[in-house]
């Protein structure tokens, strides 16, 4: 089991129990966390499942390739530390992630 | 509109699985194609084939819709139809008709000008074509509301979208109705080549003068290290004309019929415009209104059922987004819903690429409409006539106040 915490926008966390190998959008889609949608499904295609990763964890992603880093250009709030969270997939190594929610 | 003749069954198709289904006649005949859909979840299996239109697969769950659109590569958007007779004309509309990794070239140029951070820059232009539309009715007792509003604001917004000279807007709903109002493919062409004739001069203008608007960028875009060519970014242009027109009408005309048969709603929202947002999502989910085809690439099974090569398989966005596996009491609007999960935009790869200038089309639409007509109705003389097909529709919708 992965744990990974949500910040929502209104300040408020949630930590879940997550299987690794999920997406961290998947995960925030089955627990119902507010303003992750996922509209696309995890193809890249809509940027609703926008989250700001926490320092502590950004540097140990894999860098965004060439198709997400398109994506999180265009979303409104773009900070260095965005991640569509469709592409940040769960391993033992990443249990206790913290991500923020965006919700834009 | 007649029934379409019907197909022989293949061979592969087993008779526990056929339920006759005319997708764009039966659709319409009681002039609400969204309870005619959900409908098929009681009258029909889950995913099934009709002889009509050619023969068809419909897809009618949530969890089915997920997989077909996720699944590119085994159901391609190249090669379909949802008649036999569009198999006569070939209409580029790139990128909807490809496949990843292309799609995802030309999807991403689209994006230049459809994500978020550019849409947003929309939103003063788009209230004050609202504000416009609705001064001209605001002193009457009531509207055609497609004529009066939900044909014209699209068509005005994609208008502003692309800089094109709005002075000749009423040519472009002229076109624009020819396009989607007429019953036969036939009817619809005058109509689909004076739009393209217009969008090809735009081009060659924009070639000479090129600006930031979305023409002069796909000019000067590259894909695989190559220009585009004048005919795909004109393709891509008929693309955003279309992609963006009927579908903004109907979810306007449709979510507008729902709030006119609903004067708590009205009150509701009217109190509450925090909650506008949230009630548009709802909305949507509740009259989502595409259906999208996809072709089968190789034999392969889909739940069990076996599936050939070349099948069609229409997913009803209407059916998946009222399917109550993933929704309870999917025939209830309520805006208290913690999620309205919907696929009235599709998912997967080609998911809407217009959906966040829709959202905030509606939003913007609903704040205004609300703030300035009084409470509204359907007018006593309103009789509802639909349209079935592609993308569902309402001919008209008279409303009083």
């Amino acid at each position: 089991m992965v744990e990974v915490t949500f910040v929502l926008p209104n300040g408020q966390s949630r930590t879940v129990a997550a299987a690794a190998g999920q997406s961290v959008m998947q995960v925030a889609v089955d627990e119902n966390i507010v303003g992750i949608q996922g509209d696309c499904g995890g193809n890249m295609s809509c940027g609703t499942c926008h989250v700001y990763v926490d320092e502590a964890w950004a540097a140990q992603l894999p860098a965004p390739g060439e198709v997400e880093s398109a994506v999180l250009d265009g979303l409104i709030g773009q900070r260095a530390n965005s991640r569509l969270s469709c592409q940040i997939k769960l391993s033992a190594a990443l249990s206790g992630l913290k991500v923020t929610v965006a919700g834009s | 509109m007649a029934k379409q003749t019907q197909a022989a069954i293949p061979a592969h198709v087993p008779a526990s699985l056929v339920y006759d289904f005319d997708i764009y006649a039966d659709s319409a005949r009681t002039g609400d194609p969204q309870a005619v859909h959900m409908d098929l979840h009681n009258k029909a299996p889950d995913f099934f084939f009709t002889p009509r239109n050619g023969g068809q697969w419909i897809a009618t769950r949530y969890a089915d819709v997920q997989k077909i659109m996720g699944a590119p590569d085994l159901f391609s958007s190249s090669g379909t139809y949802f008649n036999p007779s569009q198999k006569l004309i070939k209409i580029s509309l790139p990128p909807q008709d490809l496949d990843p990794p292309d799609h995802t070239k030309y999807r991403l140029l689209l994006m230049k000008f459809l994500a978020p951070k550019m849409v947003v820059q929309l939103e003063g232009q788009i209230r004050a074509l609202m504000t416009e539309l609705i001064d001209s009715v605001v002193q009457k007792d009531g509207c055609e509301f497609m004529a009066a509003i939900s044909v014209p604001l699209p068509v005005k917004t994609f208008m502003t979208l692309m800089g094109m000279d709005i002075s000749r807007y009423r040519e472009f709903v002229k076109w624009a109705n020819g396009m989607l109002a007429s019953e036969h493919w036939w009817q619809r062409l005058p109509s689909f080549w004076r739009m393209r004739r217009y969008m090809k001069s735009l081009v060659v203008a924009r070639e000479k003068n090129p600006g930031t608007d979305p023409v002069s960028l796909l000019l000067a875009s590259e894909v695989d290290g190559k220009k585009l060519t004048r005919s795909q970014v004109q393709d891509m242009c008929n693309l955003l004309f279309l992609g963006g027109l009927d579908t903004v009408t109907n979810a306007m005309t449709f979510i507008t019929k729902a709030l006119a048969e609903d004067p708590e709603k009205q009150r509701f929202l009217r109190e509450n415009p925090d909650r506008i947002p949230a009630a548009v999502e709802e909305f949507l989910r509740r009259v989502a209104f595409a259906n999208i085809p996809r072709r089968v690439t190789r034999d392969t099974e889909f739940n069990g059922i076996k599936l050939r090569k070349d099948d069609m398989i229409i997913s009803s966005l209407a059916a998946a987004s009222n399917d109550d596996r993933s929704v309870e009491h999917p025939e209830k609007i309520d805006f208290d819903r913690p999620k309205s999960p919907h696929v009235a935009f599709n998912t997967g790869p080609h998911n809407c690429a217009g959906a966040t200038l829709a959202r905030l089309e509606l939003r913007i639409f609903l704040e205004e409409w609300l703030k300035r007509i009084p409470p509204f109705r359907l007018a006593p003389d309103f009789h509802a006539e639909a349209r079935g097909g592609p993308v569902m529709a309402l001919e008209h919708l008279e409303l009083s106040w």
